[in-house]
């Protein structure tokens, strides 16, 4: 009796199990389609995907014209959720972001300050070269990042659910732009660096995207399907040893001063543990595995790390720091499973 | 939660077969050391300790060599008896941990079962399902597969075969030519050790004099247990007066030492002119 007690699950939770059993059946689904309109580029499309699941955003660096506009429209199509887009310049002002309150005339012929919503007030932003805007405008961002509300003229307008952020820039090196700050580079979930395609994909983008047919993409999950699995990726169990893991990898980078300057914060473990979750709730697995964790491992502290002085001098990158780390904790881990 | 009475179940399963394992590992130590000792003649060792050899040769319920026998079976559980107390106390406890056994052989309930331990209290729409994958996966396994059966077979035979060789070695009185008191004579430090039944009572203070009271003749050791001072050692009676006087001079100058028999009774002539150059170089 006291276990049929213990087996009783609460309304809300009860709510979610439709979705949650056909889950895999939805991703298989958002893949497919994905994959009518975009070819290759697969890893990023997961990405995205586990970063909208946790509710975080993504900042993607490549080179112009690899297709992330096109994925992130497309995903917004699927989902059927309003899809915005900024186009970041140098002149690009805060409340071109986050809308304005404007005077309107009334239907008496009175005026009053009505408040227009700006492009951030969708559900899936791309903002399009984010290091090109000045360092103001890209802190407008902030808020609606983290918190998911936009604050104009001291009031406070809540965005809708669920709300992401896909922001890309180009390398840094290139002129004319300006460093994202620590601050907010720490809000993106994860980092993604795209690749150019290989040649059989790019023969494929020329055979779909140079011919009169364009594909279609249609509609396969509402908005509130969506909210439900990105609950449902929160309540993956992950074991106590893999927390550790977790957190030993992102410890490990406060502990290299000669090539660290400023490692991750706990921010970045929470977001690699809930990665790790969406991960494995991306393969219809009901609970995290050390590879759900290793796989997200790079995408989610390449852009949390400072590298030193030393480190810059001697061309090392944050990933090629980061690999290294991930080897030895693993070879560690791997020591203790065996006893 | 469902699949903890399981756990339970497996858990006591598997206690009681790595009980009795180390149980076994305990009683093949200490045959595999009954054994050496046996072989090795190590129960000279035991006449280290003072006053041993007196017991050996005034107790008259058992023969000298089953006392060796019997000496030997109790040094070799009281080491055995300390190597386990050291083991527990040195080794760093190690707490019988079924869910990482369980999980390493068991490909199936990998991170799924700790991830359900870990998870036990937190119950929701996934953990459920994941419970309940666990628990079919738990009563689907054969726990057997993973019970020290063979280790307990390997040890037993070892055991067997250890305690075979004892019977043996008792029974035919059989064992090496090698024993402690020739280690001592490779290393001439080590103090004297005596085997019952070739004991004298006390032992001589070799350096008591300066000289040490032991001569070598034709590689063979002579101890030389006399008072040389008194000029006794070509004596082969001595009557209770002088014993009285070797006892008092000796308490006097709380030096112990006595007169040996063996000299005449044992000592061949040729060593005659060596016991004399003994006592000129003391003199000397």
């Amino acid at each position: 009796m006291r276990e049929i007690q213990e087996v009783q699950l609460e309304d809300s939770e009860l709510n979610l199990k439709p979705t949650y059993e056909k889950a895999s059946e939805i991703f298989e689904v958002i893949f497919k389609e994905i994959g009518n309109a975009i070819v290759g580029q697969k890893e990023m499309i997961r990405q995205i995907l586990i970063a909208m699941l946790c509710e975080g955003h993504v900042l993607v660096e490549s080179n112009p014209g690899l297709g992330k506009t096109l994925t992130i429209s497309t995903i917004s199509q699927i989902m059927n959720m309003k899809f915005s887009r900024i186009q970041c310049t140098p002149d690009l002002m805060p409340a071109d972001i986050t809308g304005t309150d404007i005077i309107e005339d009334d239907e008496k012929g009175s005026k009053h300050f009505k408040f227009k919503q700006g492009p951030v007030f969708a559900n899936i932003v791309l903002a399009d070269e984010i290091n090109r805007a000045s360092p103001k405008t890209q802190s407008a961002l902030l808020e609606a990042m983290q918190e998911k509300q936009v604050t104009v003229a001291n009031t406070t307008y809540l965005l809708d659910k669920p709300f992401f952020i896909l922001a890309t820039q180009n390398p840094i090196e290139m002129e004319g732009t300006y460093a994202l700050p620590e601050a907010q580079l720490d809000r993106f979930l994860l980092k993604i660096q795209l690749q150019y395609p290989d040649k059989e994909e790019e023969f494929e983008i020329v055979n779909r995207y140079a011919e009169a047919f364009r594909p279609a993409v249609r509609r396969c999950i509402d908005k509130e399907t969506f909210l439900e699995l990105q609950q449902i990726t929160r309540r993956i169990p992950i074991s106590n040893k893999l927390k550790r893991y977790a957190i030993e990898i992102v410890n490990q980078t406060r502990n290299l001063p000669e090539l660290i300057e400023a490692g991750a914060s706990p921010r970045a473990s929470i977001a690699l543990i809930l990665c790790a979750k969406a991960n494995a709730f991306l393969d219809n697995r009901g609970y995290v595995e050390k590879e759900d964790v290793d796989a997200m491992v790079l995408p989610v502290l390449r852009h949390r790390i400072i590298l030193s002085f030393e480190a810059a001098r001697n061309n090392t990158t944050s990933d090629k720091i980061i690999q290294k780390i991930l080897e030895d904790k693993k070879q560690l881990y791997n020591e203790r499973e065996r006893g | 939660m469902f699949f903890e009475p399981v756990l339970v179940k497996y858990k006591t399963y598997l206690k009681r077969y790595y009980g009795f394992l180390r149980l076994l590992i305990i009683a093949e130590r200490f045959t595999c050391l009954f054994l050496l000792m046996i072989l090795f003649n190590a129960y000279e060792f035991a006449y280290f300790l003072p006053g041993m050899a007196t017991f050996s040769k005034t107790q008259n319920y058992i023969d000298p060599y089953r006392f060796n026998i019997i000496l030997m079976a109790v040094g070799a559980v009281i080491i055995t008896f300390f190597a386990v107390v050291c083991n527990k106390l040195l080794r760093k406890k190690r707490e019988f941990n079924l869910i990482s056994m369980l999980e390493r052989n068991f490909p199936g309930l990998r991170t799924k079962l700790g991830t359900a331990c870990d998870n036990k209290q937190n119950f929701n729409i996934v953990t459920n399902k994941l419970f309940l994958d666990v628990l079919k996966e738990l009563i689907g396994i054969d726990i057997k597969k993973i019970a020290p059966l063979r280790q307990i077979l390997r040890t037993f035979v070892i055991f067997l075969l250890f305690s075979g060789l004892i019977v043996f070695c008792v029974a035919e009185d059989f064992s090496f030519n090698i024993s402690p008191s020739q280690l001592k004579e490779k290393i001439p430090d080590l103090p004297a050790g005596k085997a019952a039944g070739e004991m004298e009572n006390e032992t001589v203070d070799e350096t008591e004099y300066g000289v040490e009271a032991v001569i070598i003749k034709n590689g063979e050791q002579i101890e030389m247990e006399i008072n040389p001072s008194l000029g006794l050692g070509f004596t082969n009676q001595v009557d209770s007066e002088t014993a009285n006087e070797l006892n008092g001079s000796s308490n006097g100058s709380k030096k112990g030492f006595r007169y040996s028999q063996s000299y005449s009774e044992e000592l061949p002539e040729e060593y005659e002119p060596l016991i004399k150059q003994y006592f000129e170089k003391l003199s000397s």
